[in-house]
């Protein structure tokens, strides 16, 4: 199995391309991110930073849900790297977000998009926390992060999500990974997401 | 208006040709970059430095994405 726009070493998928202002921002980001917490990003940029070219104004990133005082800190330190909180210009201001379960979106200081947005999982959320717990690297020159296995996204956006930007983001990476891909691994992330839709819906 | 059946296809063609040859991943990076650009200056000039992220959480109120 060997493209020539990404090569796969010791299971991590190593694309061949340059950096784009959107990986810039996102690797700033998950410098700060990751010294607080393990994290996963989904959705849009997953198929965008594989070659899907569209437009996108937010960054999924799942994280597990965390104790106040270590999101604080979280927080304060993305204040103090140049990025803003669209919700609050302190930590204090964010608890009827937070109570709410909200998502918390940040961007660089005087810009509005991109952004990234916080996803907070937890156990009430059983895919998002299936994917959380079995991340699949992925590199852009030294840009590594981790992102859901291809096939579980491609389930997700298939069976879950399935709005028309959806659908055509897992043909992308259908097409993409068209020798990467295991069929067996797809059936059974899509027999698993089927199943745990249903039980949720019951 | 655009038809779903060309535009899937557009998007099969391309990541088939992207797969093969790198090098389309250049006109990607162009519009990725080309899109902040215009995004940071967009808003820059609507809101203003100063009060930037006060007349954005408006905007963004209106647009629900803040409540």
């Amino acid at each position: 199995m060997e493209s020539s726009a990404y090569k796969i070493v010791n299971d991590t998928i190593i694309l061949e391309r340059e950096l784009t202002e959107l990986d810039i921002f996102v690797k700033d980001f998950l410098e700060i991110l990751k010294k607080y917490t393990s994290y996963l990003i989904v959705s849009g940029y997953v198929s965008i930073s594989t070659g899907r070219t569209r437009g996108t104004e937010d960054v999924d990133c799942l994280i597990p849900t965390m104790p106040k005082e270590k999101l604080e800190e979280l927080f304060n330190d993305l204040l103090k790297n140049n990025f803003w909180c669209y919700q609050a210009e302190v930590f204090a201001d964010l608890k009827k977000y937070l109570s709410s379960k909200d998502n918390i979106r940040f961007a660089r200081i005087n810009e509005l998009f991109p952004n990234m947005e916080l996803i907070f999982v937890d156990k009430s959320k059983p895919l998002q926390l299936f994917e959380l717990k079995n991340p699949q690297k992925i590199k852009i020159k030294d840009f590594l992060f981790m992102i859901p296995p291809i096939e579980f996204e491609i389930a997700y956006k298939e069976n879950i999500l399935a709005g028309k930007k959806d659908i055509l983001d897992a043909k992308h990476l259908r097409e993409f990974f068209l020798e990467y891909i295991s069929e067996e691994k797809l059936r059974s992330f899509a027999k698993l997401i089927k199943e745990t839709k249903n039980e949720k819906s019951i | 208006m655009k038809n779903q059946f060309e535009e899937e296809d557009y998007v099969i063609f391309y990541a088939n040709e992207l797969r093969k040859n790198p090098k389309y991943f250049k006109q990607q990076k162009m519009l990725i970059d080309s899109q902040i650009k215009s995004s940071k200056e967009l808003f820059q000039k609507t809101f203003g430095i100063k009060n930037f992220n006060e007349n954005a959480r408006i905007y963004l109120r209106k647009l629900g994405i803040l409540w």
